[in-house]
């Protein structure tokens, strides 16, 4: 099966079920991926933390569309989903705070010059 | 270009003209109309008969309106012009100008009216790096009375679109009129010009905004709304009350609903260049203005908890609990040419987080943000131990990890040359000023004490004040300079002092990281003739190699600055060395009429009998419209204890009489006055609580 980052990032949302990050918030979020004609929707439920990722298509607080391709590249860290908004790559409609909350889950970039404390680097780093 | 520029401006939708009211732009020079970060109107110039038009007056009815009174030609010692030219223009969700041509002759005119029109589509940072412009299309075209003039790179679009009345011919270039004019006649059309950031559905992604479309009579009514809400002042000094009127005015035309936050609205930093969200003006604007709109603090608290840190981004300088520095909406950020989405290249907006936080309560006592905020405050306050961290010794340390458009200097003073030792060589990276140390260790104390309150946490709460304690012990050890008798500007990788004299130290009073033994020493230090200009504290003091009255950060005279650094004066009881700030910010503003810029000159009172203009400085700008609020704060001596509201006056040479009514907070609403014989130093005040709904969370 050819790999796509975008589900997978889904899915492993869906499996730790309570997020910090999602505690105090309450709303419906759903994200349209298209490829090529086909648009895959997901749900996801925020209730205080806990979170649900479902394959749905029902009405959402907030919808996020998106190539899926693009969305590969945002949920790897390679792309910035904020960018990708001002460009009119990413579209938000309805509620953007949620929006924004899920993208504070995103991974970020895979590489970092960030090396901790330079003393305790000596030491081993961390 | 004639000189003096005219700013229209309604949040981030602003536009900078000549003074006819032209826009003739270069690529480098910040006129036009903005929003968004980008220009929509690079040309806008009128012309009667093929003649270019000379001011006789400029109106600035409102931030919102902008009136010009005109005569075609060029001014001549005998203006005898029998044709004049008002142009009102407006910014109120859109951007309107009407145009009115008078015949006062004593026979008719045949008159062609012009409007040459162009747009762009600069990017804010491309003009302020005077970078052409090189990728992208424009293409321009007309649709019945309206001419459409779009701006598209791959699916980024900004549209501007320019609509005229009937009678208007329209050609790619503008509009042209042609009208005949009897004897004591007018005429008059109008132009509307609409900014839009389209969406794939080609509508504005904006629609759903505040304020988005509104037009004139609900912004003349939220600004009478917004002035009904800030507490009445009653003085004796005519500057206080023309500088006060003013700041009040220039912050609500400073906030706008960001992209980010359609529903609520945030101060913009300053005119041209930052009308954006920057973490840092927001908080210092916010604290500065609790006491009048509290409800800026809490704006701004939600919207930076909103797009904190979360990942270590190099490019962005982002970590994990960092709050934001900057977020910018046009082109450079939209396609990362620059790290603005957002950008997180400061080290004090992290700890003034909490420090806002912890204040905002005190003055509303609205617990149901602060318990909103929990985790937001837990995460920040991790970073000043995690992160900030660099050199693992329990400071605040900066290096920015984007090496291309990064900032070096991730402090207040935030240009490439504002760090140095006294013979003015740069220290090497990190580098931890003093200040950084004197926000965290605040920021410790008031997060203990939320964490009491409000968390339910006592440990966390002990925690947090040995760590405050220790750093105080260790900075008051580490960070002094014993021959000269003041802290360091900052302190170096290898533990050295950068042992330059600056306004730094004047925060650190603020914070109350200040030994009480040192204080008087520093208020000395403040007060003396290397850093007291006479107009103000400077932000480094006369004798250091770098120091120059027109350098940025190096000698300039900052008012934001000079109102922090009263506060802390205030708070270590050096009551007439605050009031002495007071009364030179006062005198300063009276001729900047009201409107104290981003910063003056720092040259000495002595020589100059005038504040001299910086350049380049940002005006109206949030937190020099702050300034008369923090320090109107001082003299009264305002203070939240408990459920009450304490007046401590220091009334001073600014004025004998000062009452301020309707000051909001957990007590409800409530009256402060103080007066004092002229002067006498004995003051009699007076403080009146009453009733009112308290600020609540929702």
């Amino acid at each position: 099966m050819a790999a796509n980052p975008s589900m997978d990032f889904l899915e492993e949302l869906g499996r730790r079920r309570h997020l910090e990050l999602f505690e105090q918030i309450k709303g419906t979020l759903r994200l349209d991926l298209t490829e090529g004609q086909e648009t895959v929707s997901w749900l996801l439920v925020v209730d205080d933390g806990d979170v649900g990722v479902s394959s749905s298509r029902q009405d959402a607080d907030c919808v996020v569309h998106a190539e899926r391709t693009y969305f590969d590249r945002v949920v790897t860290g390679q792309a910035n989903a904020l960018a990708g908004l001002l460009r009119g790559v990413i579209e938000i409609e309805g509620n953007l705070q949620l929006a924004l909350v899920l993208g504070r889950a995103l991974p970020g970039p895979t590489q970092s010059r960030w090396r901790g404390h330079r003393r305790s680097r000596s030491g081993g780093g961390r | 270009m004639s000189g003096a520029l005219v700013n229209t401006l309604d949040g981030n939708q602003f536009v900078v003209s000549d003074e006819n009211g032209d826009i003739d732009a270069s690529p480098d020079s910040p006129t036009g109309l903005f929003a968004f970060d980008s220009r929509f109107l690079s040309r806008w110039r009128l012309t009667v008969n093929g003649q270019r038009l000379t001011p006789l007056s400029v109106d600035d009815v409102q931030y919102f309106v902008s009136r010009f009174f005109l005569v075609p030609g060029a001014t001549t010692p005998y203006v005898d012009a029998k044709l004049s030219v008002i142009r009102v223009r407006t910014i109120s969700g859109g951007f309107i100008e009407q145009l009115t041509v008078l015949n006062s002759g004593e026979v008719p005119v045949d008159a062609t009216i012009r409007v040459d029109a162009a747009a762009d589509f600069a990017d804010i940072f491309a003009i302020k790096d005077a970078r052409p412009k090189r990728i992208g299309r424009v293409s321009l075209w007309v649709e019945g009375h309206t001419l459409r003039l779009r701006f598209e790179r791959e699916t980024f679009r900004r549209e501007t679109r320019i609509t005229a009345s009937d009678e208007a011919q329209v050609d790619d270039n503008g509009f042209t009129f042609t009208v005949r004019l009897e004897p004591g006649a007018g005429w008059t059309t109008e132009l509307r010009v609409q900014t839009l950031l389209l969406g794939r559905d080609d509508q504005d992604v904006r629609r759903r905004f505040v304020g988005y479309d509104r037009d004139i009579r609900e912004t003349h009514r939220d600004l009478e709304a917004w002035l009904a809400k800030a507490p009445r002042l009653s003085t004796d000094s005519d500057a206080l009350a023309l500088t006060y009127q003013r700041s009040l005015v220039d912050l609500a035309a400073l906030r706008f609903a960001s992209l980010a936050f359609p529903r609520d609205e945030l101060p913009a930093a300053g005119l041209p260049w930052f009308m954006t969200l920057l973490g840092r003006d927001s908080i210092f604007t916010s604290l500065q203005a609790l006491p009048f709109f509290p409800e800026l603090g809490r704006t701004t608290l939600c919207s930076l908890a909103t797009l904190q840190g979360s990942a270590l981004d190099d490019f962005r300088d982002e970590d994990p609990g960092k709050i934001p520095h900057e977020f910018r909406f046009g082109e450079t950020a939209a396609f990362e040419e620059g790290p603005y989405t957002p950008y997180y290249g400061s080290a004090d907006a992290t700890p003034l987080f909490i420090v806002l936080l912890d204040e905002y309560e005190r003055w509303t006592g609205d617990i149901q943000l602060v318990r909103r905020m929990e985790r937001a405050a837990r995460s920040a306050l991790k970073w000043i131990d995690e992160y900030a961290d660099l050199m693992g010794d329990g400071y605040v340390w900066y290096e920015r990890r984007n090496l291309t458009n990064g900032i070096e200097n991730q402090c207040w003073k935030d240009s490439w040359d504002s760090i140095s030792y006294r013979d003015g060589r740069f220290p090497p990276m990190p580098r931890a000023t003093c200040e950084l140390q004197g926000y965290a260790y605040d920021a410790k104390l008031r997060g203990a004490r939320l964490a009491r309150l409000v968390w339910n946490d006592p440990t966390f709460a002990q925690e947090l004040e040995a760590s405050a304690a220790d750093l105080r012990e260790r900075f008051n050890r580490d960070f002094w300079i014993e021959d000269g008798e003041y802290y360091a500007l900052a302190r170096d990788p290898d533990g050295g002092h950068v042992n330059a004299l600056s306004s730094n130290m004047g925060h650190l009073l603020w914070s109350g990281i200040v030994d009480e033994s040192r204080a008087e020493t520093l208020a000395h230090h403040l007060l003396g003739q290397r850093l007291f200009s006479g107009w103000g504290v400077r932000t480094l003091a006369v004798g250091e190699k770098r120091y120059n009255p027109l350098g940025y950060h190096v000698g300039t005279v900052w008012p934001f600055d000079n109102s922090f650094i009263a506060f802390g004066l205030a708070r270590y009881g050096f009551i007439d060395e605050a009031g002495r700030i007071a009364e030179a910010m006062i005198d300063a503003a009276e001729y900047f009429r009201g409107r104290l810029p981003e910063a003056f000159a720092g040259y000495d009172r002595s020589l100059t009998k005038y504040p001299v203009r910086y350049p380049t400085a940002c005006s109206p700008q949030a937190w020099s419209a702050g300034t008369v609020l923090l320090l109107l704060r001082v003299l009264l001596g305002l203070e939240p204890s408990g459920d009450q509201l304490k007046v401590e006056p220091a009334l001073t040479q600014v004025a004998d009489r000062v009452e301020l009514s309707g000051i909001a907070g957990r007590w409800g609403r409530a009256d402060a006055s103080a007066s004092r014989r002229p002067g006498s130093r004995a003051h009699q005040h007076r403080l009146r609580q009453y009733g009112g709904l308290p600020i609540s969370d929702g």
